[in-house]
C-alpha cells in the first residue's frame, strides 16, 4: 500500500507537475482574482441625479443628505424631466432624486409632499442599495424637519423630536457587520475554485489505470483507489488552507473560528468530491463525455447551494436540487466558521458529506473491480 | 471537396457522428435557464425567519410585532421569552434576524421619550441581511409615523395636521426596468448566456480538434476554406440556440423582452462570432480536447463573474476592470439584460463594434494558427475512452 501511495503521490507531480498545478492554481487564482474583484467591499458612489424643482433651503437640505452618504455621488443636478430621464436612460445615472415644486412651503403649510426617487434595476446591487438607504436618508431628513415643525406648536426641542420620532430602531449586524462582500462571497468561491480542481484532476484519475491493467492486477481495487485518492485529497485540503490564508492576509477576510473545525468540514467536502470524480473516472465508458455532461451539475452547485439564494426562499425544485449538491453541506458551514466562528450542525454536515463520500468511493471500487474483471486477457496486454 | 460538401461534412459529424456538439450548443444554455429560472421562481427573498422579544407585552409593542407578522418578507418562527433565548435562536441559525422591544417601550411612547428598538440581523448572508434592514426599517417607518401622529393628536393637534407634522416628506420610490426587484430578471439570462458561451467552446474546441486529429482528411483542401465551412454551420445553429433560449426565458419564465429583434440580432451574431473566433484559437493551442475542456471549465467562473453582470464595473478595482474588459461576456451579458428589461442599451453600439472586431480578429488567428499547425501537431488520446 505504501508503495502504491507513493507512486500516485509522484504521480501528481508527472506531466510537469499538471496536476499539482491545477488542484493549487485553479483555487488560488480564483481567491485572488475574486479578492480583487470584491476589493471594494460594498457599492459606493452609485450615480445619482438631482432634479430640484424647488430650490429652496429645506429642498438643498435633502441634498445635501444624499452628498454626504457614501453610498452616493452626485453625477449632475438637471433642470427637466427630459434631462433626467437622459441620464438614467444612458445609465450615467443609476438612480434619480426628484423634489417637487413647493416642496418647502408645503412642509411649512403642513401639506403632503412626496420625494421621488428612481433607480435602475436591471442590476439588483444598485437598485436593493438604492431602496434601502436612499428611504434611510429621507426619513432622517424628514424626521428633522418633522421635529421643527412640532418645536411650532410650542414644545421644547427634546419632546419635539420624541413625538416626531417615538421609536428609534438601533441596528445591529452580527459576523459582518461592515456588510462586506468579500467577507461575503470570497471563502464560497474559493471552495468552488476547490471543488472544480478536484473534479478535473480526480475524473481522469483511473484513465491510465485501465490501459495498465497488467502491471497490478494483483493489487485490490480497493488499495489502487484508496492510493490514487489520498494524494489527491490531502493536496486539495492545503490548497483550500492556503486560499483562505489568503483571502485572510490579502484581502481581510476574518477567521474567527476553528481550524479543527475548517479541516474537519473541508477535508470532508474534499473527500465527497474526489470520490465522485474517482467514480466518474471508474465507471465513466468516455471519461471526456463524463466530465463534459457532468460540468453543468459541478458549475451550478455553487449558486444552487443556498450560500447566496437562501434555501429557505427557494421553491420545492430548488431545495431539492440543494440537498443533493455536496456543497451544500460545506460552503455555508465554512463561511459560519471563518465569520461568526459558530456553525450549527457541523458535525451532522460533515457526516453527510463522509456519507457522500464513502457511498461513491464504495461505487467507485465496485465498477473498477467488475470492469477490470471484464476486460479481455487481449486488450490488457495489447494496452499495457 | 466544395463547399457545400464541407459544411455537409461538418453537418454530418455533428449530427450523427458526434452528437455531443449539437448538445452542447442547444442544451447549455437551456438546462442553465431552466436550473436557474426554477432556483430564482421565487423572485424576491420571503419569509426570512424572524424572532421576536417583546419584553414589554403591551397593547403598543403587540401591534409592532403585528407589523412584522403582517408582512410577507419576514415570518415569526418564536417569540422568546427572554434574552438568552433570543440569542440562541440566532446562534442556531433558526432565525436570520432578531427584534427585541424593551420592557418600557410602550410607557416611554406614551411619556414622550423615544423607545429604542433593537434589531439584530445576520450578516452572513447578504442578500438576507438586505432585505431584514430594508424591510424593518420600512416596517418601523409607518409604525413610527402612526404612533407619532396619535401623540399630537392626543396634543391637541387636528387629525389631518398631525399627521403631516409627524411625517412632512412621504418618501416614493420608482423602480425601472425590474420593478419588483425580481432576482429571476436579474440573474437568469446571464446565467444562462454563461452556459451559451460554455456550449458553443466545447463544441467548437470539438470540432477543431477532431480536425487536428484526422488531417490527413482536408489536408489538400485550402485551409481558410476548412475554417470558414467547418465554422459557418456552428454559427448558425448557435444563433438558433440563442434565440431559442431568449424564446424559453420569456414563455417560462416571464422574463420581459423590451428590446427590439434587430439589437438582439446584431449582439448576438457578434458575441457568437466572437465566441467561435476564441474557442477556435484556444482549441488550436490545446494537445487534446481535456485540456481544452478543463481549460474551459476553468474560464467560465471568472469569465461570468468579471463581466460586471452582478458586481458593477465602477465598484471594480483598477485591475478587474481591465480583465473585465478582455472577456467577451462582458461586452454580452449586461447589454442583453438592458434590452430585456429596459428595451434600450447606452453601449449597445461599442459593444457590438468591440464583437465584431474581436470576432474576426479571433477567427483569423484561429485560421492562420490552423494553417501553421495542421501538418504537424500531433494530439494525444482525446477522450480517455477506454476498452471494456
Amino acid at each position: 500500500m505504501l508503495t502504491l501511495l507513493a507512486q500516485e503521490a509522484r504521480a501528481v507531480l508527472r506531466n510537469k507537475g499538471a496536476a499539482l498545478l491545477i488542484l493549487f492554481g485553479i483555487p488560488i487564482v480564483y481567491t485572488v482574482l475574486f479578492g480583487f474583484l470584491y476589493s471594494a467591499n460594498v457599492v459606493k458612489n452609485i450615480p445619482l441625479v438631482v432634479f430640484d424643482q424647488d430650490q429652496t433651503s429645506t429642498s438643498r437640505t435633502l441634498v445635501q443628505a444624499f452628498a454626504d452618504s457614501e453610498r452616493y455621488s452626485i453625477i449632475a443636478q438637471v433642470t427637466t424631466q427630459y434631462d433626467l430621464d437622459e441620464c438614467m436612460k444612458n445609465k450615467n445615472a443609476m438612480a434619480a432624486l426628484v423634489i417637487p415644486e413647493n416642496f418647502s412651503r408645503d412642509i411649512k403649510l403642513s401639506h403632503a409632499t412626496t420625494v421621488l426617487m428612481e433607480t435602475n434595476a436591471t442590476n439588483l446591487m444598485f437598485a436593493n442599495n438604492v431602496v434601502s438607504t436612499s428611504q434611510e436618508i429621507v426619513q432622517t431628513v424628514s424626521a428633522a424637519i418633522g421635529q421643527r415643525l412640532v418645536e411650532g406648536l410650542n414644545l421644547p426641542p427634546a419632546q419635539a423630536l420624541k413625538i416626531a420620532a417615538p421609536v428609534r430602531l438601533s441596528v445591529r449586524v452580527t459576523s459582518n457587520p461592515t456588510a462586506s462582500y468579500s467577507n461575503f462571497v470570497l471563502p464560497g468561491l474559493a471552495l468552488n475554485g476547490v471543488q472544480l480542481a478536484i473534479f478535473l484532476v480526480s475524473c481522469t484519475l483511473l484513465t491510465s489505470e485501465y490501459s495498465l491493467l497488467a502491471r497490478r492486477r494483483d493489487v485490490s481495487a480497493a488499495s489502487i483507489l484508496l492510493a490514487k485518492l489520498i494524494p489527491c485529497w490531502i493536496v486539495s485540503v492545503l490548497s483550500f488552507l492556503v486560499c483562505i490564508g489568503l483571502s485572510g492576509s490579502l484581502f481581510g477576510v476574518p477567521f474567527r473560528g476553528s481550524l479543527v473545525q475548517l479541516v474537519l468540514i473541508s477535508g470532508a467536502f474534499n473527500f465527497a468530491i474526489a470520490s465522485l470524480g474517482l467514480f466518474i473516472s471508474a465507471a465513466a465508458p468516455n471519461v471526456l463525455s463524463a466530465m463534459q455532461n457532468t460540468a453543468i451539475y459541478i458549475m451550478s452547485a455553487f449558486l444552487c447551494c443556498g450560500y447566496s439564494w437562501p434555501i429557505f426562499a427557494m421553491n420545492t425544485a430548488g431545495k431539492a436540487y440543494s440537498v443533493i449538491l455536496p456543497l451544500t453541506y460545506a460552503a455555508i458551514p465554512i463561511r459560519d466558521i471563518l465569520l461568526a466562528a459558530y456553525t450549527p450542525e457541523l458535525a451532522k454536515n460533515t457526516l453527510i458529506l463522509l456519507a457522500i463520500g464513502a457511498s461513491f468511493f464504495g461505487l467507485a471500487i465496485a465498477v473498477f473491480s467488475l470492469r477490470r474483471k471484464k476486460m479481455p486477457a487481449e486488450v490488457e496486454e495489447g494496452l499495457a | 471537396m466544395n463547399w457545400w460538401q464541407l459544411v455537409k461534412r461538418e453537418l454530418y459529424l455533428m449530427f450523427r457522428k458526434d452528437f455531443r456538439r449539437v448538445n452542447f450548443i442547444f442544451g447549455a444554455s437551456l438546462a442553465y435557464l431552466i436550473i436557474f429560472g426554477l432556483l430564482y421562481g421565487t423572485h424576491v427573498i420571503t419569509n426570512v425567519p424572524l424572532v421576536i422579544y417583546d419584553e414589554d407585552q403591551t397593547q403598543l409593542s403587540r401591534s409592532l410585532v403585528q407589523c412584522f407578522a403582517d408582512s410577507e418578507r419576514f415570518e415569526i418562527v418564536a417569540q422568546p421569552s427572554s434574552q438568552e433565548e433570543m440569542e440562541y435562536y440566532l446562534h442556531e441559525q433558526t432565525a436570520y434576524a432578531a427584534v427585541h422591544i424593551p420592557h418600557d417601550f410602550a410607557s416611554h411612547v406614551t411619556s414622550d421619550k423615544s423607545s429604542p428598538v433593537l434589531l439584530i440581523a445576520s450578516g452572513i448572508n447578504l442578500a438576507v441581511t438586505n432585505t431584514i434592514t430594508t424591510y424593518t426599517q420600512e416596517i418601523l417607518a409607518a409604525f413610527n409615523q402612526h404612533v407619532s401622529t396619535k401623540l399630537l393628536e392626543a396634543a391637541g393637534v387636528p387629525e389631518t395636521l398631525a399627521s403631516h407634522k409627524s411625517a412632512p416628506i412621504t418618501f416614493a420610490i420608482r423602480v425601472l426596468n425590474n420593478p419588483t426587484l425580481s432576482y429571476l430578471n436579474f440573474f437568469v439570462i446571464g446565467l444562462a448566456m454563461a452556459a451559451f458561451q460554455q456550449g458553443i467552446f466545447l463544441a467548437v474546441g470539438a470540432s477543431i480538434l477532431y480536425e487536428y486529429r484526422n488531417r490527413d482528411e482536408l489536408a489538400a483542401i485550402h485551409p481558410v476554406k476548412v475554417m470558414t465551412a467547418k465554422m459557418l454551420p456552428y454559427f448558425i445553429l448557435a444563433s438558433l440556440s440563442f434565440f431559442v433560449t431568449l424564446y424559453a426565458s420569456i414563455r417560462l419564465f416571464d422574463i420581459p423582452c423590451k428590446g427590439t429583434l434587430l439589437d438582439l440580432f446584431f449582439l448576438s451574431e457578434t458575441f457568437v462570432l466572437t465566441a467561435i473566433g476564441f474557442s477556435s484559437l484556444v482549441a488550436s493551442l490545446c494537445h487534446s480536447e481535456i485540456t481544452f475542456t478543463k481549460l474551459s471549465l476553468t474560464y467560465s467562473i471568472p469569465a461570468f463573474t468579471l463581466s460586471g453582470y452582478i458586481w458593477p464595473l465602477a465598484s471594480m478595482d483598477a485591475f478587474s476592470q481591465t480583465i473585465a474588459y478582455i472577456f467577451p461576456l462582458f461586452y454580452l451579458s449586461d447589454a442583453l439584460r438592458d434590452l430585456l428589461l429596459g428595451g434600450y442599451s447606452p453601449e449597445l453600439t461599442r459593444n457590438i463594434t468591440v464583437l465584431l472586431v474581436l470576432g474576426l480578429v479571433l477567427t483569423c488567428l484561429a485560421t492562420w494558427l490552423y494553417t501553421k499547425r495542421r501538418h504537424t501537431v500531433n494530439t494525444s488520446d482525446p477522450t480517455g475512452t477506454v476498452t471494456a
